[in-house]
């Protein structure tokens, strides 16, 4: 029997089966766990972001909009950015970069993605972040992953912050324009 | 005053959420009028949105899927229909007022804001916690709750939903919420019996941001109707939380900011 797709299984939880909710969550459960853990790297708060995740899918349910893109996806976005929330109260926070697609098992990795088709998406967007200077993917990473400021990007990489600022807009345009042609 | 060419370049910017409020609003403007620009900031969303594929992918632990089952069957039994009714206010309830020689719960003031606390400074940080957890022992929070909870469904348009306890507990009780939505009260009955070296702990888990924190560590106090009444220390109106919850914790409350320790006992599901 063919596995229910996702379509299936959110129409299920907005009818409240939990039991669908539990299988969205063997799913994508890891995807989320990861993007949190990419921000805030500390086991307790990583694991109550990864179940606050689902139980917000499981009380708004028509938060996720399907024209918008994958369930995936946007859970590891809702992810992210309940993560930052967690890590802006935190008293401490040291934002690492230079983390892209260091993948500690490359089998988990291929397990993980495979089921959603997302592994030629990733593929690609390592070959376009790849084209970027090391300057302006930190700058992107810095931004994107733990919300921070221009201001707050400029202290810790100790730049001018319209050079920040340039490199986000500058990083951010090369990424579309390359991401558009490898669509292509 | 910036020029079309201009808002343009701040795109990128925009979509990250990191432009000045003036430039937020130019940008906005532009957006408004300029079917191009509109699309070009969804290319740059969509691109930030496949941004998140980058992230180096590690397994959840597997304990995650049992915790999730047991949050729903929580939620399941404090919203179950033998368990948890919401009803309207019927009229003749307000003359079921208690009288006001009723107790009020000795609910102790340890509202946090917000959880702040790295791992490693927790300890020390929890120590002075519980410092000043000792100097406001005698503040109580709500000024009467009894009278409060009179005044609430005395109320046209209150709301009052009816709790039971998890893992047979025994506790029965309600959860009574003004008609503006700004004031609750919690009235339980069959608490269970709290040691020297026990406490009760009350939990308010938030929409947004979406965070537990601490309400208070109280001791059941019964009223003359054998009911404890809980003013809830609300900082936004009651739509502002997901739920509410009653923990037992050993003596000083909970060692998390954020989370009980001990098991919840009670849980109301908004």
């Amino acid at each position: 029997m063919q596995p229910a797709t996702d379509a299936e299984l959110m129409h299920r939880v907005r009818g409240r089966d939990q039991d669908a909710l539990v299988e969205l969550h063997a799913r994508y459960a890891s995807l989320v766990f990861s993007v949190a853990w990419r921000v805030l790297d500390e086991q307790g708060i990583c694991e109550e972001v990864t179940q606050d995740v689902f139980m917000r899918l499981w009380h708004r349910p028509e938060q996720y909009d399907p024209a918008k893109g994958r369930l995936s996806t946007w859970l590891m976005n809702v992810a992210r950015n309940l993560a930052i929330d967690r890590a802006r109260q935190r008293q401490s926070h040291n934002p690492r970069t230079g983390l892209f697609f260091l993948d500690e098992n490359p089998d988990l990795t291929e397990a993980l993605l495979a089921s959603d088709g997302l592994d030629a998406e990733r593929q690609m967007l390592w070959s376009v972040v790849a084209q970027l200077s090391d300057e302006q993917r930190t700058a992107l990473e810095l931004a994107y992953f733990h919300g921070l400021t221009p201001l707050e990007i400029a202290s810790v990489v100790q730049a001018p912050l319209a050079t920040v600022k340039s490199r986000l807009q500058r990083g951010m345009q090369k990424l579309r324009d390359l991401w558009l042609s490898e669509k292509t | 005053m910036m020029n079309r060419e201009e808002l343009i370049e701040l795109l990128p910017l925009y979509a990250l959420g990191h432009l000045d409020p003036e430039e937020k609003l130019a940008v906005e403007a532009l957006l408004r009028d300029d079917a191009e620009a509109r699309q070009l900031l969804d290319s740059y969303r969509l691109v930030q949105d496949t941004f998140i594929l980058g992230t180096p992918l590690r397994q959840a632990p597997a304990h995650l899927q049992a915790d999730l089952r047991h949050r729903l069957a929580m939620e399941n039994a404090a919203q179950g229909p033998t368990q948890v009714t919401r009803r309207p206010l019927p009229a003749d309830l307000a003359s079921q007022q208690p009288t006001q020689q009723m107790r009020k719960p000795a609910l102790r003031s340890r509202k946090l804001s917000r959880p702040r606390f790295s791992s490693v400074a927790f300890g020390g940080v929890a120590a002075a916690l519980l410092l000043v957890v000792a100097l406001l022992a005698f503040l109580r929070l709500g000024d009467n709750p009894v009278r409060e909870y009179a005044q609430i469904i005395a109320q046209s348009g209150a709301e009052r939903i009816a709790v039971t306890s998890l893992e047979n507990f025994g506790i029965q009780g309600e959860l009574v919420i003004s008609a503006d939505r700004r004031a609750a009260v919690l009235a339980l009955s069959n608490l269970p019996a709290v040691t020297d070296a026990q406490t009760l702990q009350l939990w308010l888990a938030q929409v947004e941001p979406p965070i537990v924190v601490s309400g208070g560590l109280f001791r059941p106090m019964p009223a003359e109707d054998g009911r404890t009444y809980l003013t809830l220390p609300l900082d936004r109106p009651v739509d502002g939380y997901l739920r509410f919850s009653v923990s037992l914790e050993a003596e000083g409350g909970s060692q998390f900011p954020d989370k009980p320790t001990g098991p919840r006992i009670v849980v109301v599901a908004l």
